[in-house]
């Protein structure tokens, strides 16, 4: 059973994100802001991947990633923003984001970059 | 076929000189070696016979000689013996002076004495002295010595052959011996005549050979030469032919009839041409099939290639393709140069747009990056590449597309697209009109707002601007700027400022996302817009501004009453009740105003409208009637009475037309005046009019009377706004209602005045009275 944390300060993201995701059998646990988010990728063990906003109260999602990378934890992380201003993606990837979804997203775009992400698909077969 | 001979020639010496070249050395080399060994074996025999000839000479001489010396030996015997000296000398001298070939005679005694000696001729001696024979060289031993001898010696420059026999005694001993000297002159002689006749035999026989010989090889020469030719014409024929062919006569053939191989050559040479050119034949029909093929084909794509730059060209989509390494194909629609300029080469769409936006080009970019790495689905990617970009005044929309190689689907890396279609929507209208709905909806929610709850929105308005002027004083304290944002965005949202509120939140976004200069933008973009709010709602708010009080007009009049009646001095009461009144200048105002944009409407360009109130305040209510009535004479006089910029420019009048509204109070009356310094009225066309209706068109007041009548015009057509006849009639009407009268005033070619004249006790404008209560503001 995949695990995914859910980090925005939007109860109403969360709950975008739970409705995308709820057709994939995928395991959503939420998190309010950077340092809910931090501290439940440091306890739970057995998560898959993580989506994170970037403007949150406390710690934002740059911050957040950048401390994630520090402690050496190894889960993907998928970042959620509304403007994806290239100077903001740059430091976001050199934190250690594996990409980005522009807010507001569409659902099937999201499933897609979950699914991708937690179970990539054999190099080997070429389409 | 000079070629033809040449070569002919050419083979022909070749071959034709090999041959002959070999025939003449064979024949020169056996003629030379027959020559020689004939020549040779005459020799030989020659020389054989010569010295047979001479051997047999030899021996006749030896013969004779040796007869002779032994012949006379024995008839000496006797003589000797006898001592007959002169007998002896007698015998001697005449054998050696018959005998033309002896040279001398000798005879020696035993002794040594010489009993004769006939010397040879020749030999030269002192007459004096006596000949000695041993100038001979002859041994005197010799004379002792028994038996022939023979000898040869060298005399007088010639061969001599001695012959010499001992003369014997009775007693056998030698007493003597006889030389004779014979000379080889015979033999020389002979030998020589034998020579020389075998010399010239033998060159005859040679020199008929040689010439034999000649014959031979010049014969040989000739014969060769046809059988070269023979053998060479054939082949000469076969070259002829090939270098026929070669120049492309593929038709042509060698007739070569003899038994042999160049025969047989030349069958198969033909069979070879033959079956040549019936593959070459073969092979030009293929040819011509392909090229009609190609060709074809050509124009097939020629023609796709133009129908697809028709499309290209006319097509108002943006149309772009770029390779996966981001570099652009040179095919695009037409419209993309136009929008977005030329194409540089070999150009990336990152390169191609950062010249007109740096941004959008960054984001591209990163976005393909972040594509190639196939980390992000397609379709994510592909989504957020950069949409929108403002190009010269042009809001165009970008699409993207993958492209998959269809023929070659292994080429794909991992489902990455081996390139992109890049789609360019212009959506300025679209945009536009979104922004101007935008700006209507926020207008009506001002409007609204405003009427609803004016000073409740007028308080919000003051608010939300002095949080603005907040803003703009935090510079750097983003939490600050963050909160006033929000609340700006909250109270906007709520007074249905949706496009304030957007901007609000989009700053809100850049700011939290670290964009500085992009929410620095929005926020100016977002001042802009509250400004032009602003704007709007001074205009709404109108002259009198803001600090106003509200009072129907009812309940002032009450008030009014209630103070007069409680005795409240005449002045302060008038002035109440003047309130209710509106001045003069606000109607004609109105109707300046659209007289001037009828104007416009009809062609008549800008006209200049005077407008005087004469300070006159009239009762809004009252008057209301009369005043849309006046618009009649205002179409009438801006439709008919104001010429076309051209009609214009033909008088002498100022150029631009101009019309007098006028209100004043003369007496006891109201008087209004509408004039025009414009074509006038045509009052023969209304005498005519009136002629024809049966109506008096005397006087003026008839002649006006007739213009005010209903269904007369003076204009030949109808148009939306007048013509029909029925204005002027209702403005008539009107006024007889009030007890008033029109007069109009008119000069053609200089203008008409309409005016108006009501008696003030009509509207009574100054005096107050129980006005009919009429729902609304005085606005």
């Amino acid at each position: 059973m995949k695990k995914i944390l859910v980090i925005d300060d939007s109860e109403t993201i969360r709950q975008q994100v739970k409705q995308a995701l709820s057709a994939t059998g995928y395991d959503i646990i939420e998190a309010v802001d950077g340092v809910d988010g931090l501290e439940k990728l440091r306890t739970l063990t057995d998560l898959d991947m993580a989506l994170c906003d970037v403007n949150m109260p406390r710690m934002n999602g740059l911050d957040m990633i950048a401390e994630v990378q520090r402690i050496g934890a190894k889960i993907p992380i998928l970042m959620l923003t509304t403007e994806g201003q290239p100077s903001l993606i740059r430091r976001a990837r050199e934190a250690g984001a594996k990409g980005w979804i522009v807010k507001p997203f569409k659902p099937e775009l999201l499933v897609a970059a979950v699914t991708k992400i937690i179970d990539p698909p054999r190099a080997a077969a070429s389409n | 076929m000079s070629e033809g001979t040449v070569v002919r020639l050419r083979m022909s010496t070749g071959l034709r000189a090999k041959l002959v070249r070999a025939m003449v050395v064979t024949l020169v080399v056996v003629t030379g070696a027959t020559v020689l060994t004939v020549g040779y074996m005459n020799y030989r025999s020659a020389r054989a016979t010569l010295d047979t000839i001479e051997t047999q000479i030899r021996l006749s001489i030896a013969r004779k000689g040796q007869g002779l010396a032994t012949n006379h030996a024995l008839a000496l015997r006797s003589l000797v013996s006898d001592n007959a000296f002169g007998d002896v000398a007698r015998l001697i001298e005449r054998s050696v002076q018959e005998d033309d070939e002896m040279l001398y005679g000798l005879f020696l005694g035993a002794d040594g004495k010489v009993w004769t000696y006939m010397p040879p001729l020749g030999l030269v001696h002192d007459k004096r002295a006596q000949p000695d024979y041993r100038e001979l060289g002859i041994d005197p031993a010799a004379a002792a010595r028994p038996g022939p001898e023979s000898a040869k010696r060298d005399v007088a420059g010639q061969e001599a052959f001695e012959f010499s026999d001992a003369v014997a005694a009775d007693d056998g001993g030698v007493v003597g011996r006889v030389f004779y000297g014979l000379s080889s002159e015979p033999l020389k002689r002979a030998l020589t005549k034998a020579r020389v006749e075998f010399r010239h035999t033998l060159l005859l026989t040679l020199g008929l050979l040689l010439m034999l010989g000649v014959a031979a090889t010049l014969l040989g020469i000739a014969i060769i030469r046809g059988v070269a030719a023979r053998i060479t014409r054939p082949l000469a024929h076969l070259t002829e032919v090939t270098t026929a062919i070669a120049d492309g006569q593929r038709d042509q053939r060698v007739s070569i009839s003899t038994d042999d191989e160049i025969g047989v050559l030349g069958r198969s040479f033909n069979q070879m041409v033959q079956e040549l050119d019936s593959s070459y034949k073969d092979l030009e029909k293929l040819n011509r099939t392909l090229e009609h093929r190609v060709e074809a084909r050509t124009r097939e794509l020629g023609q796709r290639n133009r129908d697809m730059r028709l499309v290209l060209d006319n097509v108002n989509q943006g149309f772009l393709t770029m390779s996966r390494n981001g570099v652009l194909a040179e095919e695009r629609s037409a419209i993309v140069t136009r929008w977005l300029g030329p194409s540089l080469g070999d150009q990336t769409f990152a390169a191609y747009l950062g010249r007109r936006d740096r941004a959008f080009a960054e984001a591209f970019q990163l976005g393909w990056e972040v594509l190639l790495e196939g980390l992000m689905p397609l379709e994510l990617c592909l989504d957020q590449l950069p949409k929108r970009l403002r190009v010269d005044d042009r809001e165009l929309e970008f699409t993207y597309h993958a492209l998959q190689e269809t023929s070659s689907p292994n080429v794909t890396l991992h489902g990455l697209p081996n390139g992109l279609l890049i789609v360019i929507n212009d959506i300025t209208e679209q945009v536009m009109h979104a922004r101007q709905e935008a700006e209507r909806a926020e207008l009506l929610a001002m409007v609204q707002g405003f009427m609803t709850d004016r000073s409740g929105f007028l308080a919000f308005f003051d608010e939300v601007t002095h949080l603005l002027e907040t803003y703009g004083d935090s510079e750097g304290d983003v939490i600050t700027r963050k909160r006033v944002l929000h609340t700006i965005k909250g109270n906007a949202g709520l007074a249905g400022f949706r496009m304030v509120a957007d901007l609000c939140h989009r700053a809100e976004e850049q700011l939290a996302e670290g964009g500085e200069a992009e929410a620095a933008a929005t926020a100016r973009a977002l001042i802009e817009r509250w400004h032009t709010l602003g704007d709007t709602l001074s205009t709404l708010l109108g002259e009198r501004g803001r600090d106003v009080v509200e009072v129907q007009v009812g309940k002032l009049a009450g008030l009014v009453e209630d103070l007069r009646a409680a005795g409240v001095p005449s002045r302060i009461t008038s002035q109440l009740a003047e309130w209710t009144l509106e001045s003069a200048e606000r109607p004609l105002g109105r109707l300046a105003r659209y007289a001037r944009s009828l104007a416009q409407r009809l062609g008549k360009g800008d006209i200049h409208v005077e407008v005087e109130g004469g300070g006159v305040r009239m009762d809004p209510q009252r008057w209301k009637g009369l005043w849309s009535e006046l618009v009649h004479v205002v179409r009438n006089a801006v439709d008919h009475g104001v010429e076309t910029p051209d009609e214009r420019r033909a008088t002498s009048k100022r150029l631009q037309p101009h019309l007098r509204l006028r209100t004043a109070t003369v007496a006891d009356r109201l008087i209004i005046e509408v004039e025009d310094d414009g074509r006038g009225v045509d009052w023969d066309a209304v005498r005519a009019i009136a002629h024809k209706k049966g109506m008096p068109a005397g006087t003026p007041e008839e002649l006006a009377a007739v213009l005010l009548a209903p269904d007369v015009t003076t204009t030949s057509k109808v148009t939306l706004t007048s013509g029909r006849g029925m204005g002027l009639a209702s403005v008539a009407d009107r006024v007889r209602e009030l007890d008033g009268e029109i007069v109009i005033k008119s000069r053609k070619g200089h203008g008409t005045q309409f005016r108006i004249s009501l008696p003030l006790s009509a509207g009574s404008p100054k005096k107050l009275e129980p006005v009919q209560a009429a729902a609304g503001n005085v606005a």
